[in-house]
């Protein structure tokens, strides 16, 4: 018993103080919601720097005083109501953007009393049947100036009939209001975001047939593994001359055997692990404003109320990298993150109907850097026969020197009909060498057994920094598509 | 006994309408024939006797036959044979009885019993709905004005069943309204008859019926406020008995505005203490032993409620309600208690209500002789009962001196009557009035005025038992105790005592007296006082509306007050807050008032001529010294001066104006808006444009609501307006809430579907078919472009049909009566418009007809107006479901055309 104990005192230590060191390094303000029912689906930072809101309800406000230092201070202005769940805006030419459940509508405020007046259609060529899992995400724009919208699949009765386009990613060019179907094979797509550079991406919630969660790049004529939006490849429009239906069983990392379309995702988030439901995300273009992770990318989660962080990299030709626990502790589910134009990120969350950590049912919340530097590891690149990894603060180099101080596994999934589905084909990663480099700014891990097609989760015990620090969130699990050759 | 002849005849003026009164009452002139007018403007006819031998008891028949004045003291059915020697009496009687009875076959027994319960109940509702103002209340009353309409020996006569039947709607057999309808529930007029049948208890209590299981059930749909309904007061849609309590019995159709009961033996098993349970989304209520036990009530999502009560092993009474309003329905009911798990209710606990059985007392059946009958049937005739009593094939011949030639003190009016005449029993008082009528048969040759015509209908149908009019009638003090108020709210004696009627002819619509005197609009509508406004069935008062009409009216009354929006809305003003307040003492369109719940300021205007109004706010008093309205304008001078520049003329104009919008009035300010859930969408100031899942309309509904409670709702789908409604607005908890699945209907009233196809089409040929719509098309009227909103937040919708661009703005239109609905559209062809036969469909209906007002009328349901700046020529032609009205439109590239269609309800 006595050598019990102070093992279980250990534990609880460390998690509290894993709690209490996030807040150190990133705190949440919260704001009042000032008797409204905040449900946030859209949030945005408009050119003017101003922040919307926008509702499940369907309300859209300003969030004024949203960048004062005490949150008490900010007020909502509405600028719309009535629109039908908007889960996304984007400005553009002096129109706000919206995905609507039937339609990507533009709104302004055309005789300046600061609410909108005009909502025209732009686009209403996709479908709904009156289920409540038709949401529809964005838009983003790309870098050919169309936009994109992610379309969710039914789930249950459909009491206006079966809806084409479901379960697709489209395009619409915001001039002619045109649509271009692009990929199929989404499940439940709750985030659509484009990098600085134009490239669209879209997170998916695991369930059947999406049997781990995941963030993957979007390109026309790809297949990401839903069979529902199947049907409307039969349609005018559609990107695919043939596309075989994929088999239940089949592992992902095999299926472009039988469906050359099929796309590997960049990142999966394994279950639990790294949340339960990816929602939206924002890349970090606070140039260091927000710390130390400028250009790489947040993901939020609706289940786990927290922020998650994603280095990504092209290797030969594919978008893939690591994801790793950022901050947790929000007070609802998270649908949607934006940078504002101070550098501080803006967390809109609602819980619509599901459970999910938190104890309240909506909320606005602001995440700021403290100018204190977390240590944790800053990026995780694949080498041929190993992993590169950096630093936020040098290492102390005996510590990270050790091999033992470093555990590997990997594991992969199968693409089945069933709801979500379990890590398979587990695996040891042994880890030959660890090498410190750049003056302990790096370390090269060398390893025996990389496997293409694998989650590669390493955990990295009693590391670390120079100044003593503990690493924040030991934990980093790699996508590996592509190695290098 | 007929009860205003003390009235009259106390008057010093009334001794001979006193008279005239009996000689209506007692029907002398159906066996005293009378050309050309006579003083007697409604005659009272005695009972339909058709199948009176169902319905009446053989021994009361007997009884009744052979000494009416004694079995009910003050009936106006005359002795036939008090000169008959007693052997043949009774073998006459004894005929009569036998054919009678064969008409109808004579009585069975009563399904439904009683019990201590309903007596009390029934006790109640014959005290304070209005009965006692004929009739004697239980604890005799004295003074004058105590006499009473006998009653005779009920016990005896008849059952339960017969009874109830009866109360419900006693015109069917009493056709001349002298007792009226009370507008009773089956619920109230079985507690009534069982209470007046209670003596039939007394003679079989020990006796039960054997326990049947299961659980009686009643479910009402009716507009429900935010508590639970009084259901006693209710009829119920549908009712049944059933297994256990079961909320779900399939046959809900509406989402909102329904109620159920259920009421069962509860057989408790073990002494102890008891906790209910009830879960439910909105209120519900246990009942146990008429005790509540769990109170749930009000309008609420989920919840579950529980009560506990010490209960002994045995049976006890379980009463069960539960209503829902708005929002997801949800019932359930359970309890715990000695040995007993949290759980529904068994079914092997729960038997049926039954009361203790009730028969007539002393009833025997009798076997029918049809020697008997035949001869019963000669009398029936010869006697002249055929005079008063309506039977088919049945007819006396009057044969009695004509009413001209009537010599006073004889005949019937001797102080001995003869053994050839009727005896009515007549007092020496009612003798010598009689007389005085007699007296003045030629004078009164002349038509009646109709102030007397009025007098007279008051007196026959003893109005006067609780009205006044001319100083004579009202309550007396005997029965003022009766008079109460149905909830515990002071009104003073306004509240309790029924108006006096000295203007009703002025103050009054044609249209409003109707329904108040037919159809019991007071009842329903009366929600203070107890006693009920009865109703005496159409044939019987129409002359009596007409009198009052031409008595009363003056020429002022309808003078047309020209509605001017501007000036409804001072009125508006004049009625909240900061004007004049009148909502501290009116309800407004349902919505409670802020003090005490008045009369309704948006049904005022259906009731009352604009003539009439303005003459009671200038001087209240001068109509009804004792009402509690303030005289705001006295002398004619404004008190209140901030609005309407302190214009008497100007403010009594506005708030009439106000109040003729009637049911869309938007409230004024400081009212309370009706309840419902946070969910409930309401156009207060503002339209209110939403988005949403719609029954009927589809996934891409846009509901829009106006503040002046009409409102809308377009398909973007289909790209057409789908329906308008009144009244309440739209409950968007259906994408609010949950998981946002749900498809809702409005929540108003007086849905109105426009078309289910497209609002526009291209028709090859006139006679081409409309275009249909299946639940998936889409953009079969047109692509959707969007809305955009007007200043005030009104939506204009805007479409796109082969080239042709169109806006559509429905929009509320005050006017008096209620706002219309105006669709306004705006049409304009593209350069490369190319395409013929672009027709608007105006309305689909059964029966569509062009009115002489120029508008169309649909299916009685509404009135259509077409108007547009160029010539429009609608015309009706045959559709493959009924009628359709077509608008054809002619447009050339770059034409623009504009049009409205106005709607009314």
């Amino acid at each position: 018993m006595r050598r019990i104990l102070p093992v279980l005192f250990t534990v609880a230590g460390l998690s509290a103080a894993a709690q209490n060191s996030e807040d150190e390094f990133y705190r949440i303000d919260t704001f009042p919601d000032r008797g409204l029912k905040l449900e946030i689906g859209a949030l945005t930072k408009l050119g003017d720097g101003s922040i919307l809101l926008g509702t499940r309800t369907g309300d859209v406000f300003f969030a004024e005083g949203a960048y004062e230092d005490d949150p008490e201070k900010v007020s909502y202005r509405k600028y719309a109501r009535g629109l039908a769940q908007p889960l996304g805006f984007l400005e553009h030419e002096g129109w706000v953007y919206t995905a609507q459940r039937g339609e990507l509508t533009r709104m302004r405020d055309s005789d300046g009393d600061g609410k909108a007046d005009e909502f025209i259609t732009v686009c209403d060529d996709w479908e709904i049947s009156g289920n409540y899992h038709e949401y529809n995400f964005g838009p983003r724009m790309d870098k050919d100036g169309k936009m994109w919208v992610t379309l969710n699949k039914p789930f249950g009765g459909q009491p206006y009939g079966r809806a084409h386009w479901r379960g697709w990613a489209v395009r619409i060019d915001p001039r002619t209001g045109r649509m271009e179907p692009m990929c199929t094979g989404l499940r439940s797509p709750a985030g659509v975001e484009a990098s600085p550079d134009g490239e669209i991406f879209y997170t998916d919630n695991q369930g059947e047939w999406c049997n781990a969660s995941k963030l993957s790049h979007l390109a026309k004529g790809e297949f990401h593994g839903h069979p529902h939006g199947l049907p409307s490849k039969e349609l005018a429009g559609s990107p695919f001359d043939q596309i075989p239906s994929p088999k239940s069983g089949t592992y992902m990392k095999d299926l472009h055997e039988t469906i050359p379309q099929w796309k590997m995702p960049a990142v999966w988030f394994p279950y639990n692990k790294m949340g339960k439901s990816p929602s939206g995300m924002c890349w970090d273009t606070s140039g260091g404003g927000f710390g130390p992770f400028a250009g790489q990318l947040f993901v939020a989660d609706q289940h786990h109320a927290w922020v998650m962080r994603v280095f990504l990299e092209k290797v030969e030709g594919h978008w893939q990298g690591a994801c790793f626990r950022f901050r947790e502790g929000f007070q609802c589910g998270i649908i949607r993150v934006a940078f504002g134009k101070d550098a501080s990120m803006f967390v809109g969350m609602s819980n619509a109907g599901w459970g999910g950590r938190g104890n309240k049912g909506w909320g606005f919340q602001r995440l700021r850097w403290t100018g204190k530097l977390p240590f944790e590891v800053h990026s995780m690149k694949v080498q041929k026969g190993g992993f590169l990894l950096t630093f936020t603060k040098p290492v102390d180099m005996a510590a990270a020197g050790r091999v033992e101080n470093y555990a590997m596994k990997s594991y992969t999934y199968k693409l089945e009909s069933r709801y979500g589905g379990p890590e398979a084909d587990t695996q040891p990663v042994s880890i030959k060498s660890a090498e410190v480099l750049e003056e302990g700014r790096a370390v090269r891990l060398t390893l025996d057994g990389m496997r293409a097609g694998y989650v590669h989760e390493l955990v990295m015990s009693n590391l670390i920094a120079r100044d003593g620090a503990k690493l924040l969130h030991p934990e980093a699990y790699y996508t590996l598509v592509k190695i290098p050759r | 006994m007929v009860p205003a002849f003390d009235l009259l005849h106390g008057d010093p003026e009334g001794k001979a309408a006193a008279g005239e009164l009996l000689l209506g009452e007692l029907n002398c002139l159906s066996c005293h024939e009378q050309q050309g007018d006579t003083p007697v403007v409604a005659t009272k006819r005695a009972p339909d006797l058709s199948a009176v031998g169902a319905r009446v008891t053989p021994g009361y028949l007997r009884r009744f036959l052979s000494e009416n004045h004694e079995v009910k003291p003050g009936t106006t059915m005359p002795d036939l044979f008090h000169g008959t020697a007693a052997g043949d009496r009774q073998a006459e009687v004894e005929s009569l009885v036998h054919f009678l009875v064969s008409q109808g076959g004579g009585i069975q027994s009563s399904g439904r019993g009683g019990s201590a319960r309903l007596v009390e109940r029934g006790r109640d509702l014959y005290h304070s709905v209005g009965c006692v103002s004929c009739h004697e209340p239980e604890m005799p009353i004295e003074g004058p004005g105590a006499s009473a309409i006998p009653l005779g020996e009920l016990a005896a006569k008849t059952t339960v069943d017969h009874l109830t039947a009866f109360l419900l709607d006693p015109l069917k057999i009493r056709r001349s309204g002298r007792m009226p309808r009370l507008w009773l529930s089956e619920n109230e007029a079985h507690a009534l008859a069982v209470y007046l049948l209670r003596d039939q208890l007394k003679n079989q209590s020990g006796l039960k019926t054997k326990a049947e299981p299961g659980v009686r059930w009643e479910y009402f749909e009716a507009p429900l406020g935010d508590r639970l309904p009084d259901f006693e007061t209710l009829t119920a849609t549908k009712r049944g008995t059933h297994g256990t309590i079961t909320f779900n019995m399939g046959f809900q159709k509406r989402r909102q505005d329904f109620a159920m009961r259920w009421r069962a033996i509860l057989k408790v098993p073990k002494d102890g203490k008891w906790t209910f349970f009830t879960v439910s989304d909105d209120g519900s209520q246990v009942l146990l032993n008429g005790e509540p036990v769990v109170d749930s009530d009000g309008v609420h999502t989920r919840k579950e409620v529980s009560g506990s009560v010490e209960l002994k092993a045995g049976e006890h009474e379980l009463d069960v309600r539960y209503f829902q309003k708005t929002d997801s329905a949800i019932f359930g009911v359970g309890w715990q208690g000695p040995d007993v798990p949290k759980q529904r209710i068994p079914s092997w606990n729960l038997f049926l209500p039954r009361g203790n059985p009730m028969s007539p007392v002393g009833h025997e059946t009798m076997v029918i002789d049809q020697q008997k009958v035949a001869g019963g049937a000669k009398i029936f005739v010869n006697r002249g009962c055929a005079s008063c009593h309506s039977l088919p094939g049945r007819e006396s011949s009057p044969g009695a001196n004509p009413f001209a030639d009537l010599v006073p003190d004889r005949g019937c009016l001797s102080a001995n009557v003869p053994a050839n005449a009727p005896d009515y029993n007549l007092s020496q008082v009612q003798r010598s009035a009689l007389k005085e009528a007699l007296a003045l048969r030629e004078e009164r040759r002349e038509p009646l005025t109709a102030g007397q015509i009025v007098q007279k209908h008051l007196a026959s149908f003893n109005c006067y038992a609780c009205h006044q009019r001319g100083g004579l009638g009202g309550p007396d003090d005997s029965r003022r105790g009766f008079f109460g108020t149905k909830m515990e709210i002071d009104l003073g004696e306004e509240g309790k005592i029924p108006p006096n009627l000295d203007t009703a002819g002025s103050k009054f619509r044609k249209e409003a007296l109707e329904r108040i005197l037919y159809h019991g609009e007071m009842h329903v509508r009366g929600r203070f006082m107890s006693t009920r406004m009865p109703g005496f069935g159409k044939e019987n008062l129409e002359p009596l509306v007409a009198a009052f009409l031409e008595a009363d009216a003056r020429p002022d009354d309808a003078r047309a007050v020209e509605f001017n929006y501007g000036s409804a809305r001072d009125g508006q003003a004049l009625v909240g807050t900061g004007g004049l307040v009148c909502i501290t003492c009116h309800n407004v369109g349902g919505r409670q008032a802020v003090g005490i719940p008045g009369i309704d300021l948006a049904e005022m205007q259906q009731r009352l001529t604009p003539g009439w109004f303005v003459r009671f706010l200038h001087n209240p008093q001068a109509f009804n010294r004792d009402t509690r309205m303030p005289a705001f304008w006295p002398g004619g001078v404004a008190s209140f001066k901030k609005i309407a520049g302190g214009d008497t003329n100007r403010q009594v104009e506005g708030i009439w104006n106000y109040l003729s919008l009637g049911k869309s009035m938007p409230p004024p300010p400081g009212i309370a808006e009706e309840g419902g859930t946070g969910s409930e969408l309401k156009p207060l100031l503002e339209p209110v444009v939403h988005r949403t899942f719609m029954t009927d309309v589809g996934p891409r509904a846009i509901v829009a609501g106006f503040p002046e409670r009409v409102h809308v709702a377009f398909d973007a789908n289909v790209t057409r307006l789908a329906k308008t409604w009144r009244g309440r607005f739209f409950d968007s908890s259906g994408v609010a809430s949950g998981r946002s699945d749900k498809f809702f209907s409005p929540l108003g009233t007086d849905i109105y579907n426009f078309p289910a196809g497209p609002a526009f089409a291209f028709l090859e040929t006139p006679a081409a078919p409309w275009p249909s719509v299946g639940r998936t098309d889409r953009d079969v009227g047109g692509e959707f472009q969007g809305y955009r909103l007007t200043s005030n937040g009104e939506p204009v919708f805007q479409y796109q049909l082969g080239g042709c661009f169109i806006q559509e703005q429905p929009k509320p239109v005050l006017q008096p009566g209620g706002a219309v609905l105006q669709r306004h559209f705006k049409l304009r062809a593209g350069k490369d418009f190319a395409r013929k036969g672009l027709t608007f469909i105006a309305a689909t209906g059964q029966a569509i007809e062009k009115r002489d007002d120029g508008s169309w009328a649909v299916d009685k349901k509404v009135s259509l107006w077409i108007e547009g700046n160029q010539e429009m020529q609608p015309s009706v032609r045959e559709g493959s479901g009924g009628l359709e009205l077509m608008v054809p439109l002619s447009l050339a590239p770059g034409d623009q055309l504009e049009f409205n269609i106005r709607i009314k309800w």
